[in-house]
């Protein structure tokens, strides 16, 4: 069974860019690429469990701000040292401008 | 014979065998390394090494790791010697191996002070360094909470292990010869955030100190010439590094303060290249020869090593980025800062700034801040950006906390 959750308005993030999300102990980084689709990823970098929503959304990269690990944001995919375990991708929708993210209940 | 052969298996060191191995699928591939065990992460040494109570070293590849890719690592041993002309190495063990391309990347060690008429029971009892996972395992070995230490130099491995330790209930004295802490490594605006929060932390940092010398019973005693004398249950040496630069140096090849290589990380031997905190390189921003200490600059050097030890031709033209952590505040820094043409800051509140440097050309050329946590962190990935790209920038808006860095971008 899925569950969608709420996130935030669409207008709280810009396009090109990152915002953290928390909901029940776990912590997601939610991106706007620069066309303006939404994407969600875990929230912490697979290097030293740094929240990326400080980091820098580049077309569809994320670059950790700690030590500049790439993450491709939409695949979740970790692009080379210092990070090499990917990040978890979840889905997200948007209805009335509102973003939602899906989470699966186990 | 086309055979690689890596000196070394620290950031630099891992990083070229791993590059070769992704352009190269059959080429042989070997590493020496001194130490045992897999090759590790030097900066949380003095960071979480000394905070955490559970801390390991953070290996940067495991041996399984390297089998997988078929490059052979051999540990324990170390390069004694180097015959460039026969394209040979000796080990400690007396084997030798051959080479088609040889890669020095043998880092650097810590610089330390030599204390006269002093034991070697002594100097292991009281007098540390921090360089290496042993270095950090004897310090940690130390730590016990209300001790007073020392901690000489106020550069960067000195005023994070003071953080780490004043973490740790220690009371902490920093001695620094210079007028300002990180005289030479950060700008004013920067130094003085920094400065304040190891001074609201309860750490004591002496400015314009210098040691006259140290005797040891069952403490250290510190006398500084200017006749003041301070105690320590123990002291750390952190006064910079030196370049490991004594196999090159027997080989003949050509030393400037590290091994003098080019732009795409070659020695003055055809065959042979460094990368790293070995080497010093000329900076493509200024044209002028520097050695850096900078955990990112040691891994992009080396995949530039690589590249060309396969033939390619690719130089290092990049601004180097670093960071640093003391206590909640994060510092980060891409470029150079030297002073030059135009200084500007960008204040972001007590104990936030950026500064930026920018030439007459109006090109930033380096751009360093300061902030709690990652405050910083994009505005710096921005600023490296603005610098490898060559834009020009407008230095009011650099002044500007209000305008995005990323709009100079998109230009
Ligand atoms: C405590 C500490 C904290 C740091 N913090 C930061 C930071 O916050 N940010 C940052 O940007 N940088 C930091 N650095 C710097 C960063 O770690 C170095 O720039 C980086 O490790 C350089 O990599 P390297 O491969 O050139 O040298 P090293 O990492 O020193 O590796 C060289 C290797 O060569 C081996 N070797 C030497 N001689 C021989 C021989 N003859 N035969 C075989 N093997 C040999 C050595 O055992 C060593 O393992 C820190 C360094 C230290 C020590
Ligand atoms: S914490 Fe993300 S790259 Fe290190």
């Amino acid at each position: 069974m899925s569950n969608w959750i709420e996130v935030c308005p669409l207008d709280d993030i810009d396009e090109e860019d990152v915002m953290p999300f928390n909901h029940s102990e776990q912590t997601f980084a939610i991106y706007r690429c620069p066309k303006g689709e939404v994407f969600a990823t875990s929230g912490l970098c697979t290097h030293e469990r740094i929240h990326l929503a400080d980091g820098l959304v580049m077309d569809d990269i994320i670059e950790c701000p700690k030590h500049n690990g790439r993450f491709n944001y939409k695949s979740g995919k970790a692009l080379g040292a210092p990070v090499c375990e990917h990040l978890k991708t979840f889905p997200t929708k948007v209805e009335n401008d509102v973003i939602y993210l899906e989470l699966q209940n186990l | 014979m086309n055979s690689m052969l890596i000196i070394g298996a620290g950031e630099a060191g891992v990083r070229a065998a791993i590059t070769l191995r992704e352009l190269d699928s059959n080429v042989p591939i070997t590493i020496v390394e001194t130490e045992k065990g897999d090759p590790y992460e030097r900066p949380p040494l003095s960071k979480t090494g000394l905070t955490d109570a559970l801390f390991e070293p953070k290996s940067i590849v495991t041996k399984a790791q390297l089998a997988e890719k078929h490059i052979q690592f051999i540990t324990g041993v170390f390069v004694a010697s180097i015959d460039a002309q026969a394209k040979q190495v000796t080990l400690s063990n007396h084997k030798k191996l051959m080479f088609g391309k040889l890669l020095i990347a043998t880092g650097a060690s810590a610089r330390t002070l030599s204390f006269a008429n002093t034991s070697e029971e002594d100097l292991e009892h009281f007098v540390f360094t921090l360089r290496t996972a042993s270095d950090c395992q004897r310090i940690r070995s130390k730590v016990l909470a209300g001790q007073k230490v020392v901690l000489i130099g106020a550069g960067f491995i000195g005023l994070e292990l003071a953080a780490s330790l004043r973490a740790q209930q220690i009371k902490v004295t920093v001695l620094e010869t210079q007028p300002r802490i990180l005289q030479r490594a950060v700008p004013e605006a920067v130094a003085r955030i920094l400065h304040k929060a190891h001074h609201q932390n309860g750490t004591e940092i002496k400015l314009n100190s210098s040691i006259e010398n140290v005797t040891f019973d069952h403490q250290a005693h510190i006398k500084l010439t200017s006749g003041k004398q301070i105690e320590a249950d123990w002291l750390v040496v952190g006064i910079g590094s030196i370049p490991n630069v004594n196999l090159a140096q027997q080989a003949g090849l050509a030393i400037e303060n590290g091994i003098k290589v080019d732009t795409h990380m070659q020695t003055s031997h055809k065959d042979i290249y460094a990368a790293g905190d070995v080497c010093s390189f000329p900076y493509a921003l200024t044209q002028q020869r520097v050695r850096l200490e900078s955990w990112r600059c040691a891994q992009e050097q080396a995949a530039i090593a690589a590249q060309n030890m396969l033939g390619n031709n690719t130089v290092y033209d990049l601004a180097p980025w670093f960071w640093s952590d003391q206590y909640d505040l994060g510092l980060q820094m891409v470029g150079l800062p030297e002073g030059a043409a135009h200084p500007v800051t960008r204040t972001l509140g007590t104990s936030s700034c950026l500064h930026f440097e920018v030439n007459d050309e109006n090109q930033l050329l380096s751009a360093c801040g300061i902030g709690v946590g990652n405050q910083i962190a994009k505005d710096i990935k921005l600023s490296e950006r603005l610098i490898n790209q060559r834009k020009t920038v407008s230095i009011e808006k650099l002044a500007d906390p209000s305008f995005k860095l990323k709009d100079l971008l998109k230009k």
